[in-house]
């Protein structure tokens, strides 16, 4: 089994264009032989959520080392403690960090799990089936859940099993999924994986950057992220 | 080399503005009606020729004036080459007016979950003449509807004031009160620059607050200063 995982964020045209950071995080970090992957998408409104969502990828780093050899560790289980950990960085007073949270973790039998927080998507293809994982929200742009609000019932979770090549899980931001055709996001997933298959690491990186960088979409504002996690062979 | 470019909407991310308009018989005199057709006109010219924004404006108009009726459905502001004058007759049927915006917001093939938050204007000059408490209620509390952004605007003295006060959700200007022709423009004008300003934004999604214009700028000329 060979499992490989990517990850890109770029700054959004908007935030370019007043001198803002990019409110986006991405985190991708291998550990005994498995993958972790995180996104974070700052919220807009708020002045320092670009450290929030920073503090969000890092904590999920961490929270999984700590729990992944864990007979009772959970997607759940992590997410909750993720948010727990990310809330008691600020003392009660995260409202000027708020951010959303998506990530995923898969061991070096390509078995884990993945959970999301707020806006964004998460596609997975494990035994060879495709699935989206999140529900099409019901409001409108921008107006999400976040780390921070996030009950129990909130999170999305999933267990995984990447058990054939092109199993894998893709975790991407709303400055991505919104501008997306909703009819062939599993178009969307492969590609990202042939590239990967056919490319080191390093030139996937590359590649998905400048596809994020030179994104299509007239109008389109938002910063962009995306991480995943791949079974090549 | 393969691209992502394919599987990227080539549509921008819209703006909804709904205006529900009163058309009843009392429009018709004092010129209101008259205001509130070039200030419709003059918001949609202003959206169109807007060119810095992060949103597609789109319009729709709903009227109230004997019956409720889509006037305009939600149309980009750029591909709206004219505004039919709106007639003025009839009782005040808001209720009715309202249920057909619940269903336009409710509606994510109208408004698809992408869009940024639609700004709800209400235009009305007195009391609604129909069943009005169980679509009011849908509007507040639907599941989309709720979270729309809600300007409105009483004109004259027979405005049911309490009623656009409910409605509205800004906080900083709850209800506009029109006691002349110029007053109506003078709305439209902030909402206008409310809407054209979130839109500009890095954070489109977050409502600007209404800020009236100044009386006696040169496009008030066209206003005649006419009390209701």
């Amino acid at each position: 089994m060979k499992l490989v995982a990517t990850g890109s964020s770029v700054i959004g045209p908007a935030h370019q264009q007043g001198n803002s950071p990019n409110q986006d995080a991405v985190m991708v970090r291998g550990f005994r032989r498995g993958w972790c992957i995180a996104v974070a998408d700052g919220l807009g409104s708020r002045p320092q959520s670009h450290l929030g969502s920073q503090l969000a990828v890092r904590i999920v780093r961490a929270t999984v080392k700590e729990l992944c050899q864990s007979p009772e560790a959970s997607a759940l289980l992590v997410s909750q403690q993720v948010k727990n950990r990310w809330l008691k960085a600020f003392t009660g007073d995260h409202f000027s960090y708020e951010t959303t949270c998506l990530w995923a973790w898969v061991d070096s039998h390509g078995r884990g799990c993945a959970a999301q927080a707020g806006d964004g998507v998460m596609l997975t293809r494990c035994n060879g089936k495709f699935r989206v994982l999140t529900a099409e929200r019901d409001g409108f742009g921008n107006q999400t859940l976040t780390l921070a609000q996030a009950k129990e019932s909130d999170w999305v979770t999933s267990s995984l099993a990447l058990t054939a090549p092109g199993d894998g899980i893709l975790l991407i931001t709303d400055g991505i999924s919104d501008d997306l055709l909703p009819g062939n996001l599993k178009g969307f997933f492969d590609t990202i994986f042939r590239q990967l298959k056919n490319t080191n690491k390093r030139r996937c990186k590359r590649w998905l950057t400048k596809e994020l960088t030179e994104w299509t979409t007239p109008k389109h504002g938002d910063d962009k992220s995306i991480a995943g996690i791949f079974r090549i062979k | 080399m393969a691209t992502l470019k394919q599987f990227q909407t080539q549509s921008a991310r819209p703006l909804p503005v709904i205006v529900l308009a009163d058309t009843s018989g009392s429009m018709s005199v004092d010129g209101k009606i008259e205001a509130l057709n070039t200030a419709l006109k003059n918001m949609v010219s202003s959206f169109a020729s807007e060119s810095r924004l992060r949103a597609e404006l789109q319009v729709a108009v709903i009227t109230f004036g004997g019956t409720a009726d889509v006037h305009l459905p939600l149309t980009p502001a750029h591909q709206i080459e004219q505004m039919d004058p709106l007639p003025a007759t009839g009782g005040t049927p808001m209720g009715s007016a309202f249920r057909l915006a619940v269903e336009m917001i409710e509606d994510k093939d109208q408004i698809p979950a992408r869009a940024y938050k639609p700004v709800v204007v209400l235009v009305s000059d007195g009391h609604p003449t129909d069943e009005i408490e169980a679509s009011f209620h849908q509007l507040m509390n639907g599941e989309r509807s709720c979270k729309v952004t809600r300007f409105a605007m009483g004109i004259g003295s027979d405005a049911d004031l309490a009623l656009l006060g409910a409605f509205a959700n800004d906080l900083e200007a709850p209800v506009f009160k029109a006691e002349q022709a110029l007053d109506i423009h003078r709305f439209f004008k902030a909402v206008t620059m409310s809407v054209t300003t979130q839109s500009r934004s890095t954070t489109p999604n977050q409502a600007t607050p209404l800020q009236l214009p100044p009386v006696g700028n040169t496009q008030d000329e066209e206003f005649e200063d006419v009390g209701f």
